[in-house]
């Protein structure tokens, strides 16, 4: 968003790193309607009043939709434990832990995750000092979030973080900004979420398996023989090799109801088709109702705009620019 | 020009009834999915459980009522589960949690049984998925809620009477599930 207070030419507040897609977009849309509305101002036609209205009119009605589909998508979306978490979009709660790597933040903070933003002071027009954005760099090492009973290993790239404040540090004329998620933090995190354990279950893989099981015991001949070749004839005849079949159908059998025991790798990632990955430090519910708030201020702002245009249909005057008058005097010279 | 304004107005509403027409399959669809997530374990449970009886027939020669119950409480679990009847399954469900906790408790009495470490690892795992079972009913029915609050909720309540979006049934097990165990019994079973 540095960039919108940029353009605007405002100074930057010390913002918390919150759900960057929704700051995004909708800073977007608020600028494409400044920018479409002191177009219509300084060209002062009632023709391009209405155009602009209109214009405005549909981006509030993209931003109504796009906000609305991103709160229906985390407000349809029960917590779960990680362990009874469905495949798919899921969202889960649990304490972050450090998975490969700790992570240091540039100032030496040690956490799961950090987001830097540097910013240098630079002067303003007009005299004065602002903070110019040089740079914004972040950790995309995995971290975890466990629960009472699992961990899921979370992908942070493309998510929206929700994290509520900021470290500030100064040295010199730089500034840098600080978001970290550090060990034990309370987190809730909305993804695509996906489960990985040991695949013996299939009856095709099991097949395969005693099949492995079985080529394995006749490269070693001797082994097989010493096991197997109870009439001693150093031969291993029919009723002799379905003895070693049921025993390797038996040793598979066993190792798929302990694989079946192995833990699940559960992970979160971003969804690909376009529903929030959010990673929130703080109540959900928030998310959730700043979604909507925003979500009906733009369909409100569309139908107002709507009206705007007909508004401009039933009074074009109010909306001409007034031409300076040209003053004739008497001597026939004017100005 | 009016005429155009109102042409727009009425997108915007037919926009916004779309708007919920959608969200009522995302939470419809989101309950099938947790049905799914259920489903998974109930199937996989269904597999287990004659292996258990089986490794437990080789050392239990009289305990056959014991392992019958638990092989029809299973029969009635498959049967609710096939043909989604959530009533009937809660019910099954209940007799089978029953039945199984009066398996485990009659295996206190075939030490050899126990020292098999096939059975231990079945027992483990049946446990497991008995306990995913559980924690996914809550998710379900979590989606349920969400549903039904949802069709009840102005004004989605208009689209949802007149395209047939219907509450959905949560999912509750029977009482012997909820209710104490009572090992004491159990044990003279």
């Amino acid at each position: 968003m540095h960039w919108l207070y940029e353009l605007l030419d405002l100074p930057l507040p010390d913002v918390v790193l919150t759900d960057r897609r929704l700051w995004q977009f909708n800073g977007l849309a608020i600028a494409a309607q400044l920018l479409l509305l002191v177009t219509a101002l300084m060209l002062g036609r009632p023709g391009l009043w209405q155009a602009a209205f209109a214009a405005c009119a549909l981006i509030s009605l993209a931003a109504w939709r796009h906000n609305l589909g991103r709160k229906q998508a985390l407000a349809n979306t029960p917590v779960t434990s990680i362990a009874a978490a469905a495949q798919g979009y899921a969202a889960i709660e649990g304490r972050a832990r450090v998975y490969l790597d700790r992570q240091y933040t540039p100032t030496g903070i040690e956490c799961v995750w950090y987001r830097c933003r540097h910013m240098r002071r630079s002067a303003a027009r007009g005299g004065g000092e602002r903070w110019q954005h040089v740079s914004t760099w972040q950790s995309e090492t995995p971290f975890l979030i466990a629960d009472a009973r699992s961990e899921c290993v979370i992908a942070p790239a493309g998510a929206d973080f929700d994290l509520p404040a900021c470290e500030v540090h100064h040295r010199g004329e730089d500034r840098f900004e600080e978001w970290a998620i550090l060990e034990r933090t309370q987190l809730y995190a909305a993804g695509d979420f996906s489960s990985r354990r040991a695949d013996l279950h299939t009856p095709r893989a099991i097949r395969s398996a005693v099949s492995d099981r079985l080529q394995d015991w006749k490269a070693d001949r001797s082994a097989l023989l010493e096991r197997f070749d109870r009439d001693g004839n150093g031969e291993i005849d029919l009723d002799e090799w379905e003895a070693a079949r049921s025993a390797a159908s038996q040793e598979v059998e066993a190792e798929r109801v302990r694989a079946g025991m192995a833990p699940v790798t559960h992970s979160l990632s971003c969804p690909p088709d376009g529903r929030p990955f959010v990673i929130s430090a703080r109540n959900p519910a928030r998310l959730v109702r700043r979604h909507r708030w925003l979500a009906w201020s733009n369909l409100l702002a569309a139908v107002l705009l709507l009206h705007a245009v007909l508004w401009v249909h039933r009074h074009p005057d109010r909306f001409t620019r007034v031409q300076p008058a040209t003053i004739e005097w008497q001597d026939g010279s004017s100005e | 020009m009016p005429l155009v304004i109102f042409l727009c107005l009425l997108v915007v509403v037919l926009l916004y009834l779309v708007s919920v027409y959608n969200n009522l399959v995302a939470l419809k669809h989101g309950v099938a999915r947790a049905w799914a997530n259920i489903d998974v374990l109930l199937k996989q449970r269904h597999d287990e459980l004659p292996k258990l009886v089986e490794a437990c027939k080789q050392y239990m020669k009289f305990e056959t009522e014991t392992l019958e119950k638990v092989m029809q409480a299973r029969a009635g679990v498959a049967t609710a589960r096939e043909a989604k009847n959530i009533p009937a399954l809660g019910a099954a469900e209940g007799r089978l949690r029953a039945g199984l906790s009066a398996l485990f408790a009659t295996v206190e009495a075939y030490p050899e049984l126990r020292a098999n470490d096939h059975f231990t690892h079945l027992v483990a795992r049946i446990t497991e998925l008995e306990d995913g079972i559980a924690d996914r009913r809550e998710v379900y029915n979590e989606a349920v809620n969400l549903n039904n609050v949802r069709i009840d909720q102005f004004p989605d309540v208009i689209v949802a009477r007149n395209f047939g979006f219907r509450a959905a049934l949560s999912l509750e097990f029977a009482e012997p599930e909820k209710a104490d165990v009572d090992m004491a019994q159990a044990f003279r079973d």
